[in-house]
C-alpha cells in the first residue's frame, strides 16, 4: 500500500492572461486561454483542495490580478481554512487594490523583479515602466503591513545587477527568493546562466546569508539552487529532500489541467479536473510515477553513483528534464559543479 | 559524465577559484571567504535535517518544501531553526 500523499502546497495558474511579455516566461503567458476555469469551477477546486488537506494555495498567472474574481477566489481559500499567496508582476498593484488585499491577510504577496535598474528589468519584462510599478507596489504592500516577497529570476543579462537589487531590498523586511531561469516556454537557452555563473549566484546568496541577519535581509535560493554543497552552507531556507511534485505539491493550470508542479511541461500532465475529480486524479496509483512510482529513485546522468542521490533524488525535475530530457539528473547541482570546477579541493 | 570517485587532479587553490567566481558578481575577498560553510553550518544542518525528517510537515503551511514552489513568505523565515542556517 502506498503512502497517502497530501498536496500541502498548490500553485494555481488562475489565468494565462498577462499584461507583460517576459523573456523567461515558462508558460508563454499573454493571451487568456479560451477555456479557463469559471468562478464556480474555481470555488469547487478550492473546496476539493481543502478536503484533501491542502494548507497553502498560491494564485499565479499570467497575472492573477487580471482576473476580476481574484478576490472572490482568495476569500474562499481563506474561508476554507487555507493560506493564500499571490504571485504578481506588480503592475496593477495600487492603493485601491491593497485595500482589497489587506483584509484577506495573505500569507505573502510576491512581486517579480528581474533587475536592479529600469533598463534591465523592463527589457526582460517586455514592458516599459514596469520597474517603477514594481517599486511602487513594494511601497504599497509594506506600508499596509502585508508580507511581501520579491522573486528574482536570474539569467545571463541580469546576473550582475543582483548587488543593486540587494541594496534596494536591504532593511525593508521584504523576503527575497532568487531562482534560475530555465529554457522553457519563451526563454532562450542562450540567456541561461553558465555553470560558473550559476555558482557565482550561489556564492552571492551564501554571502548574503552570512553577512546579514534575517531581519536585515531574509534571502533564500529557490528549489533550483542547491544541492548538498561541500563548500557552501545550505542556501535554501530548509534542507532539500528531493523534488516534491506529486508528493506534497500540485499545480493546476487555468484550463483545469493538473500536474505535480507548475514548472513541469505538458508531458507531465496527469489529467484534467473537468473530466475527472481532483481527488481521484491525486490518488490514482499510476499518477506522478516520476516521483511516486517506478522512476522515483532512478537518478540519471552525473547523479548516478552520487552518495547523496537517495535524499536529493537528482535535484529539480524541471531543470533536469529541460536540459537533459531525463528525470532526476539536474546538471546544475552545486555538489557536481564543485567537482567539475575542482572547488572541493583545498 | 562526472566521476564521483576521488580523481587525481592538479593541485588547485580553492580560495582563488572562489574569489574569481565571486568577483564576477561583485563580491570582494572578505565576502567570498565569509560565504564558505563553517563547522557550525554543518552541525546545525545535520540537526535540522533530522528534525525535518521527524516532523517537518507540521512546521509551516505547504510543508518544509512548500516555500520553494509557492514563493517564500517572510513568515517562513521566522520558523523553528531557520535563523541558524
Amino acid at each position: 500500500m502506498h503512502k497517502p500523499w497530501t498536496p500541502l502546497s498548490v500553485v494555481w495558474e488562475t489565468t494565462l492572461h498577462c499584461n507583460m511579455h517576459c523573456m523567461h516566461c515558462g508558460s508563454s503567458a499573454g493571451t487568456k486561454r479560451t477555456n479557463e476555469l469559471s468562478t464556480q469551477e474555481g470555488l469547487h477546486l478550492c473546496n476539493d483542495l481543502a478536503d484533501m488537506g491542502t494548507r497553502l494555495v498560491a494564485l499565479m498567472g499570467g497575472e492573477p490580478f487580471l482576473r476580476e474574481d481574484w478576490d472572490t477566489l482568495a476569500r474562499h481559500i481563506k474561508d476554507r481554512g487555507m493560506e493564500v499567496t499571490i504571485l504578481s508582476n506588480g503592475y496593477l498593484i495600487d492603493d485601491a487594490l491593497v485595500r482589497k488585499l489587506r483584509p484577506l491577510e495573505p500569507y505573502a504577496v510576491t512581486i517579480s523583479i528581474d533587475g536592479g535598474t529600469h533598463e534591465t528589468h523592463d527589457a526582460i519584462r517586455g514592458t516599459t515602466e514596469s520597474f517603477q510599478h514594481c517599486l511602487d507596489s513594494l511601497e504599497y504592500l509594506t506600508n499596509a503591513g502585508i508580507p511581501t516577497t520579491v522573486v528574482t529570476t536570474v539569467q545571463h543579462s541580469n546576473l550582475r545587477e543582483l548587488p543593486l537589487l540587494r541594496d534596494r531590498l536591504l532593511g525593508r523586511g521584504i523576503a527575497w527568493q532568487i531562482q534560475m531561469a530555465v529554457p522553457m516556454g519563451r526563454f532562450p537557452r542562450s540567456e541561461m546562466l553558465s555553470p560558473e555563473e550559476f555558482y557565482s549566484v550561489a556564492l552571492f546568496i551564501a554571502s548574503l546569508k552570512k553577512t546579514f541577519s534575517q531581519q536585515e535581509l531574509p534571502v533564500m535560493g529557490a528549489h533550483n539552487f542547491g544541492y548538498c554543497s561541500q563548500v557552501l552552507p545550505n542556501i535554501m531556507l530548509y534542507p532539500w529532500f528531493g523534488c516534491q511534485a506529486g508528493l506534497t505539491s500540485l499545480g493546476v493550470h487555468s484550463d483545469g489541467a493538473v500536474n505535480g508542479c507548475m514548472s513541469l511541461p505538458a508531458a507531465f500532465t496527469e489529467g484534467n479536473i473537468r473530466s475527472r475529480p481532483l481527488k481521484e486524479l491525486w490518488q490514482d496509483p499510476t499518477a506522478f510515477s516520476y516521483n511516486r512510482g517506478e522512476f522515483k529513485d532512478a537518478v540519471s546522468g552525473s547523479c548516478v553513483g552520487c552518495r547523496k542521490s537517495k535524499r536529493c533524488r537528482g535535484g529539480c525535475l524541471t531543470v533536469s528534464y529541460a536540459l537533459t530530457g531525463a528525470y532526476h539528473g539536474d546538471p546544475y547541482c552545486l555538489r557536481r559543479l564543485e567537482q567539475q570546477l575542482h572547488l572541493n579541493e583545498k | 559524465m562526472v566521476s564521483w570517485r576521488k580523481e587525481k587532479m592538479k593541485p588547485t587553490n580553492q580560495h582563488t577559484k572562489l574569489e574569481h567566481l565571486g568577483q564576477a558578481i561583485g563580491l570582494d575577498t572578505e565576502e567570498v571567504a565569509r560565504a564558505k560553510r563553517s563547522a557550525r553550518n554543518i552541525i546545525v544542518m545535520a540537526i535540522v535535517a533530522g528534525a525535518f525528517i521527524t516532523f517537518g510537515n507540521i512546521l509551516m503551511p505547504g510543508g518544509p518544501a512548500g516555500q520553494y514552489y509557492s514563493g517564500v513568505s517572510i513568515k517562513d523565515f521566522g520558523h523553528l531553526f531557520s535563523g541558524w542556517l
